[in-house]
């Protein structure tokens, strides 16, 4: 689990660079969605990794943290397109679906930790 | 081991949809050409109410750099120095409303249907034309152009549009408090969906800190505004260069103000914003501010035989 919260601020330092130099290159334009991308890999990424590592003996099987990870994925890419819409000065009608689809990902993949395993009974 | 496998393997197949999606997502925002209408077959179908037509090619036509005057239509185009910034006006007496015209890039009513105001001008034989309000960036916003009712779905209800009357009145409105059809019905020759407006009986409406969506700073701006019936201007002012710094909205309102404009309204800016007059760019735009060249736009506004 600490492999992953590193990896995590890994991503989410990658993003802030990110989102800083083409905030820079906007001529004063800004998006919220662009100035917090890094949010999405630290507070949903790095830092529940970091507490299951300090606090939990049980962790989340793979199924449940591939599920987890496209989810944040979706929604960390979802931020990002936003953001470079609004700068542009422009929207689009798919942009929601980055919003529902992470989501529901980032629900189900809590979820599969959170629920005890059921078992099929013969 | 195998279950690892086979999660790595959802992950990239997972991986790559959702780049497919996004790249298709950015192609279909700004690349992929979509024609909703063209501009003859829905010309026919529109409100003809407009004022009757500019009785000009037997008129003598004495024309310069910074003027031009065929009887019905006479521009002077003056270049000033306002907040560090460069700003050209376009001061424009009409006889007649129906000179006071919009085009459509292509004449094509759609998105990413694009051209540069000079090119959209040229071929609508325009003298002066200033971009227009760039619908095709939005999916939302009122669009009514020449009497034809393009575009019916609100951007929001607070809104601010430019209504500009077949008598040749400007008013600003608010998409909330009325629809696109009423407007038209109510005799709307031409609706622009940008804004805000910046003055309002000679009042300005904009707060010192507004700014169009998420823009903070100064910026290259295209203005529209009149000064009473038939007598308007169109302002352009440069921006994002060392040459010239760009205003705020409330800069642009208080120069508007000082012109005796009465209602006045802002239109697409940053790279968007160019003036043509005669033939020519006059001037100098720029989305990263080193290189000089005119932005491919939706539409434009222009003064035209």
């Amino acid at each position: 689990m600490r492999g992953l919260a590193r990896n995590y601020l890994l991503i989410s330092l990658g993003c802030a660079g990110f989102s800083t130099i083409y905030e820079f290159f906007s001529h004063g334009v800004y998006s919220y969605f662009m100035i917090l991308l890094g949010l999405f890999p630290l507070l949903l990424g790095a830092a529940p990794f970091f507490l299951l590592s300090r606090t939990s003996t049980v962790y989340p099987s793979g199924h449940a943290r591939g599920t987890y990870h496209a989810g944040l994925a979706t929604l960390g890419t979802g931020s990002c397109l936003s953001g470079v819409l609004e700068i542009y000065g422009t929207t689009s009608p798919y942009l929601p679906v980055y919003w529902s689809v992470g989501g529901i990902l980032v629900l189900a993949g809590i979820l599969q930790f959170l629920l005890p395993p059921r078992h099929r009974v013969d | 081991m195998h279950t690892d496998k086979k999660h790595f393997h959802w992950g990239i197949l997972y991986g790559t949809l959702l780049v497919l999606f996004t790249a298709y997502v950015l192609l279909d925002t700004f690349v992929i050409p979509r024609s909703y209408a063209s501009v003859q077959s829905s010309a026919t179908e529109g409100n003809q109410s407009s004022g009757s037509q500019s009785e000009t090619s037997s008129a003598a036509i004495s024309s310069s750099d910074t003027s031009y005057d065929n009887g019905s239509i006479s521009i002077t185009l003056t270049t000033s120095r306002y907040c560090d910034t460069t700003v050209y006006v376009a001061d424009i007496t009409l006889a007649d409303v129906s000179a006071l015209k919009t085009a459509l890039a292509d004449d094509t009513y759609g998105k990413n249907i694009t051209a540069t105001t000079s090119s959209t001008a040229e071929s609508n034989n325009a003298v002066l034309a200033i971009n227009g309000d760039f619908y095709g960036a939005q999916n939302r916003g009122y669009v009514i152009r020449n009497g034809v009712l393009y575009r019916d779905t609100a951007m929001s209800s607070d809104q601010e549009d430019l209504v500009i009357g077949s008598d040749g009145s400007f008013s600003i409105i608010t998409e909330g408090e009325t629809s696109a059809q009423e407007l038209l019905d109510g005799g709307a020759w031409q609706v622009l969906s940008f804004g805000p407006g910046l003055l309002e009986n000679g009042e300005i409406t904009v707060g010192a800190n507004a700014e169009v969506s998420k823009s903070m700073t100064s910026n290259p701006r295209t203005d529209i505004g009149e000064i009473s019936p038939l007598h308007y201007v169109m302002v352009v002012a440069d921006g994002r260069t060392s040459q010239s710094a760009g205003l705020s909205l409330y800069e642009l309102a208080e120069y508007m103000q000082g012109l005796g404009v009465t209602t006045a309204y802002n239109l697409d800016g940053g790279g968007s914003s160019t003036l043509y007059f005669n033939g020519t760019v006059v001037n100098r735009p720029t989305t990263d501010g080193k290189t000089i060249s005119e932005r491919k736009v939706s539409d434009i506004v222009y003064i035209g035989t």
